[in-house]
């Protein structure tokens, strides 16, 4: 294009001097040559004037365009602002509005989940405290109540009624005793009033002889023959007090022989009621003792379950802090949205002006993530120990 | 008696954390969200220990310690701050505030017992 108007002139002015030069070939004269040089100098100034008017033109033609152009970035620049307007009034506050609902969800959720593992603590040191209660294992107040110390209790108090019972058997084993004594005793006196007879028999005698020797003596002896025969009357008398001492003495001995036998009987029976009483109560405390060693093993799991469970909810209670960092993660978001918000409220959003924003951004960071974004993955699961300065 | 701490967080699930970990220590716990709710909660009663965030509405933080230590009945109160901050800038606030401990969320429940155990008023 612009080549155009330089040919045009330059074609003008060869024109005029081509028809020169052809003048002066075919009739070389001064006159010919002055209307060749008059002819290219017509040639030259028709080329000026073509030139300049053509200049004029497109001076006029780019002025058209510079205002189309620039009516057209105002019409863009107008189509950007509303649309900035439109991303202000209609998305950021979308935005924003899904950041607190998606924070207040999170808290919510994060705050019955804590409680709901709080319960499990809660209901698992119940469970715990009421086997301690039950077995007694604990050590504390409510030992006493505690199925150990009742175990305890009943084999001491069964072991009483055992001796109670012992020592009811060795009262009857002195009695037998006693019993047989006063059999002995009885022999004695047996032969006591045998003796007592044989002495009756010979005074009798003997009173005999002398009423015998007093009937010699005649009158002289009249009063002894009187002692003589009272004599044997007492003789005859003591005769027979012995026999029914020594009778007496044979029902005696024959009912101490038999309540002997009865008391031996019953010290045998009670002695194999002893000894079945001794393995009954020995049997049922034994059975005692294996239930409550088997609830003591089940509290021992329990115990153990319990342990392990709460190291679980202690580890769980770490992880349930993510969402206090989240939280404020999001409500940095947050607020550097609604810093973004104002901005656009101007209708403007320079460059200047996003590293603004994102300046405010980074001052408004307390964590490491935030600061380090690699850092992100790591954070959550860590092992580590908690970062704990004392001053 | 169980001996009290006060914990300042402004999110209840953090605060609900903390008091389950002091609770299975033993101790009692005072709730409250943020710096003033705090201050109007101490009304006098004994309090053997304070845990506080830093980041919190209202009254931050190290605001509420140097409020604290101003105050006749805790100026000897330990104080451990919890927070996320784990700046070396913020934890010298934190000190020359009068805090006694500086612990970095998220924490282990034992060792911030071990902590507390360490710091708390007989």
């Amino acid at each position: 294009m612009n080549e155009e108007p330089n040919s045009l002139s330059w074609g003008l002015t060869g024109l005029g001097a081509t028809a020169g030069v052809l003048l002066l070939a075919t009739a070389p004269s001064a006159l010919n040559a002055a209307t060749a040089a008059a002819l290219c100098a017509v040639g030259v100034a028709l080329d000026r004037r073509a030139a300049s008017r053509h200049a004029r033109l497109r001076a006029a033609a780019l002025d058209a365009r510079q205002l189309e152009h620039e009516q057209a970035l105002a019409t863009l620049r107008d189509t950007h602002q509303h649309s900035l307007r439109a991303f202000e009034a209609g998305v950021l506050p979308v935005w924003l509005d899904h950041l607190e609902t998606a924070r207040r969800q999170m808290d919510t959720a994060v705050v019955h989940l804590t409680r709901d593992f709080a319960g499990i603590v809660d209901r698992l040191d119940e469970a715990i405290a009421a086997s301690y209660r039950a077995t007694g294992l604990s050590g504390g107040s409510g030992a006493e109540d505690g199925l150990r110390q009742i175990v305890d209790n009943s084999e001491r108090r069964l072991g009483i009624v055992g001796n109670i019972l012992t020592t009811t058997l060795n009262d009857k084993d002195r009695m037998l005793a006693e019993s047989q004594r006063l059999v002995q005793f009885t022999a004695e006196l047996q032969q006591m009033a045998t003796d007592v007879a044989s002495i009756a028999d010979q005074t009798n005698l003997l009173a005999l002889n002398a009423a015998i020797e007093a009937a010699r003596a005649g009158e002289a002896g009249r009063g002894f023959a009187v002692v003589a025969d009272e004599v044997r009357t007492l003789s005859t008398r003591s005769g027979e007090i012995g026999k029914n001492i020594s009778q007496k003495i044979e029902y005696i001995n024959r009912g101490i022989k038999e309540s002997s036998a009865m008391v031996e009987h019953a010290a045998e029976r009670d002695a194999q009621a002893r000894t079945e009483c001794e393995a009954q109560i020995s049997s049922v405390v034994g059975d005692f003792k294996v239930a409550m060693d088997g609830l003591n093993a089940s509290a021992s799991v329990l115990r153990s379950e319990n342990e392990a469970i709460k190291h679980s909810v202690a580890a769980a209670l770490e992880q349930l802090q993510f969402q206090d960092r989240i939280n404020q993660l999001l409500t940095h978001v947050s607020d550097n949205v609604i810093a973004l918000r104002a901005q656009l409220t101007h209708g403007e959003l320079a460059a200047s002006d996003i590293a603004r924003l994102l300046s405010s951004l980074e001052r408004s960071y307390t964590m490491d993530e935030e600061r380090m974004p690699t850092k992100r993955a790591a954070g959550a699961g860590s092992s580590a120990d908690s970062d704990i300065t004392f001053f | 008696m169980a001996k009290t701490i006060l914990v300042v967080d402004d999110s209840a699930s953090l605060r609900q954390v903390v008091s389950i970990a002091l609770k299975g220590g033993g101790y009692d716990v005072i709730e409250a969200c943020d710096g003033k709710d705090a201050l109007s909660k101490l009304g006098g009663q004994k309090i053997n220990l304070i845990i506080s965030d830093v980041n919190m509405p209202n009254m931050d933080g190290i605001t509420f310690v140097k409020e604290v230590k101003q105050l006749p009945n805790y100026k000897f109160t330990p104080i451990i701050m919890l927070t996320t901050e784990s700046q070396e800038s913020k934890k010298q606030e934190g000190q020359a505030a009068g805090a006694k401990a500086w612990v970095v969320k998220p924490f282990k429940p034992e060792q911030m017992l071990a902590a507390v155990s360490k710091l708390v008023l007989p």
